[in-house]
């Protein structure tokens, strides 16, 4: 599993090496919670739950990729293309491109409302199909978080879980103090969990959901994980530049 | 219209029990009256971005959605969310505006709204629609099926000519082939001039649909030399779609309203009567148009 991560974050490297593009530290930030949702089939497994899943962080995107690479859902050559002309694997994700992607995101605060419109209508049809989203901590700040929470709770949708990466990557800017104690109001069915255990990541997914309110995993992670070098700030979009600069990050990739 | 509007979106329900309607807390007692208890109505309240994004997802997920609300509040409150949850994703959505341009003049400029259509149709993916009476509104909504989201922009002004409308296409409501002057009306504005129809020896064109625009009727107008365009919104709003159809020798008068903040209160007359947006105001200006040379 530890040297499953390792390649999948090598592979990310790549294709920013090869693009001269993307957001990697972000990527490896939420690589292992896509990681457990696509290894525990809560997503993509069958058919029936091909559009359940929506990356609002969408600048994390390479990691899904990465993971729809990984799965066989799209070849080498397609996950190569990334951000090149006409590719169908874009900088941020445009659903309009791949079946595997449920909703355009980029603008941060926009895949809560989706997302929940999406589980509402299934909720209508009295589908038992379940919702996974991914929010980044920063993009809490949106006010749209707080608004989608009070339609999430009027509509009781039970059948969504919200996983917040929680990096504290712009923690000095904005501080969201104790994020699990402002979402309480919301959900009585909240959990904090290191985001990179793999073990925490699967117990608290697959955790019955049986109150009312959607499921919260605060998730706390490193951006960057895993490697020193992107840990700092200056990689936040960044590619890179050289053969050997390619090859020191390689090495750089630990666990 | 606003009291029809209900009625038309009832009928949409009892044909496609897909069909969702949001409200942003306006019209529900209307709404409540016709619908009565239904899983097809909700008063989404005050949280205009997060409605929108909701109303995208429900789309997604195959639903076909109404999102109706004051103008202000349903475009430019969320005017990201139309660009990207709708516009960008193709989402069979549709929004429904009350209160445009100036008709909640007394509850000042916050409830304004003279800019909806100049804003939204500089989105790619967008349908807009301005219905100048009840039957119009009804035949818009019921030829509207495409899977692209729309705009609709409802007015408590109406024109009272009857004449049959089609979605995407302008009325030619007179044709002088003497005539350099070419008059053309949007929606509900037609009221100012319906009077002197007959009198007036112009060309004169009608739309009720903004965007997709029917350039095509232009090229039977090529030889105009001067083009009235009469409407209730900033002007310049409307001035591009018609100056890309014509050669620079064509002058365009544009009757609307000038681009300010009207923040003096009192009714929609009061503010139309100071900028001269009145059927006697305009007809004196059309004459002026038409005599010059």
């Amino acid at each position: 599993m530890k040297n499953e991560i390792i390649q999948i974050k090598k592979k990310i490297v790549e294709a920013s090496y090869k693009s001269r593009e993307g957001h990697i530290p972000s990527s490896f930030s939420v690589l292992d919670l896509i990681y457990c949702l696509f290894k525990g089939r809560y997503i993509f497994s069958k058919n029936k739950y091909l559009n359940n899943f929506v990356l609002s962080k969408g600048h994390g995107c390479l990691a899904f990729y990465a993971m729809l690479f990984y799965y066989k859902k799209i070849s080498k050559k397609v996950f190569l293309s990334f951000c090149s002309k006409n590719s169908i694997l874009g900088g941020h994700p445009d659903m309009n491109k791949s079946r595997y992607i449920s909703a355009s995101t980029g603008s941060l605060g926009h895949g809560l409302p989706i997302i929940s419109g999406m589980a509402f209508a299934d909720h209508l049809n009295n589908l038992k199909k379940k919702y996974y989203i991914i929010l980044g901590d920063q993009e809490c700040l949106e006010g749209t978080t707080w608004e989608s929470m009070f339609i999430i709770n009027k509509f009781g949708l039970n059948n969504l879980t919200i996983i917040i990466d929680r990096n504290f990557s712009r923690n000095e800017a904005i501080p969201l103090g104790n994020l699990k104690k402002k979402l309480s109001g919301f959900s009585k069915n909240i959990q904090s969990i290191n985001g990179h255990n793999h073990i925490q990541i699967y117990n608290a997914l697959s955790k019955p959901n049986k109150s009312s309110f959607p499921k919260v995993i605060i998730a706390k992670t490193i951006k960057g994980n895993g490697s020193k070098i992107f840990q700092h700030n200056s990689w936040h979009h960044r590619f890179p530049k050289s053969y050997q600069e390619l090859n020191n990050l390689y090495q750089s990739i630990k666990n | 219209m606003r009291n029809l509007l209900p009625q038309i979106l009832y009928k949409k329900v009892k044909k496609n029990k897909n069909v969702i309607i949001l409200l942003g807390d306006i019209g529900v007692y209307g709404f409540n009256k016709v619908f009565g208890k239904s899983k097809n109505l909700y008063n989404m309240s005050t949280l205009e971005q997060s409605m929108m994004g909701f109303a995208s997802g429900l789309a997604i997920n195959k639903k076909e959605v109404y999102v109706y609300s004051i103008a202000p509040f349903v475009v430019e409150r969320c005017f990201e969310q139309i660009k990207i949850d709708l516009c960008y994703q193709k989402m069979n959505v549709n929004i429904i505006s009350c209160g445009g341009s100036l008709e909640y003049s007394e509850l000042g400029c916050t409830h304004h709204c003279p800019e909806d259509i100049a804003v939204l149709k500089k989105l790619p993916n967008i349908e807009i629609f301005i219905p100048g009476n009840n039957y119009e509104l009804e035949t818009l909504v019921k030829q509207n099926k495409s899977s692209l989201p729309s705009y609709t922009r409802l007015s408590k002004n109406s024109h009272n000519l009857q004449f049959k409308i089609k979605k995407g296409k302008s009325n030619c409501l007179k044709k002088v082939k003497s005539s350099k002057t070419l008059l053309i009306a949007f929606g509900p504005s037609l009221r100012f001039i319906e009077k002197n129809l007959s009198d007036l020896k112009v060309n004169i064109l009608y739309y009720s649909t903004i965007k997709p625009f029917d350039s095509e009727a232009l090229n039977n107008f090529k030889h105009v030399k001067k083009i009235i365009l009469i409407h209730e919104m900033y002007i310049g709003s409307l001035v591009s779609d018609i100056s890309l159809n014509f050669s620079k020798s064509v002058k365009i008068f544009d009757v609307g309203l000038p681009v300010k903040f009207f923040d003096s209160y009192g009714s929609e007359q009061d503010q139309y009567k100071e900028t001269d947006l009145t059927p006697k105001k305009i007809l004196k200006k059309i004459k002026k148009v038409i005599e010059l040379k």
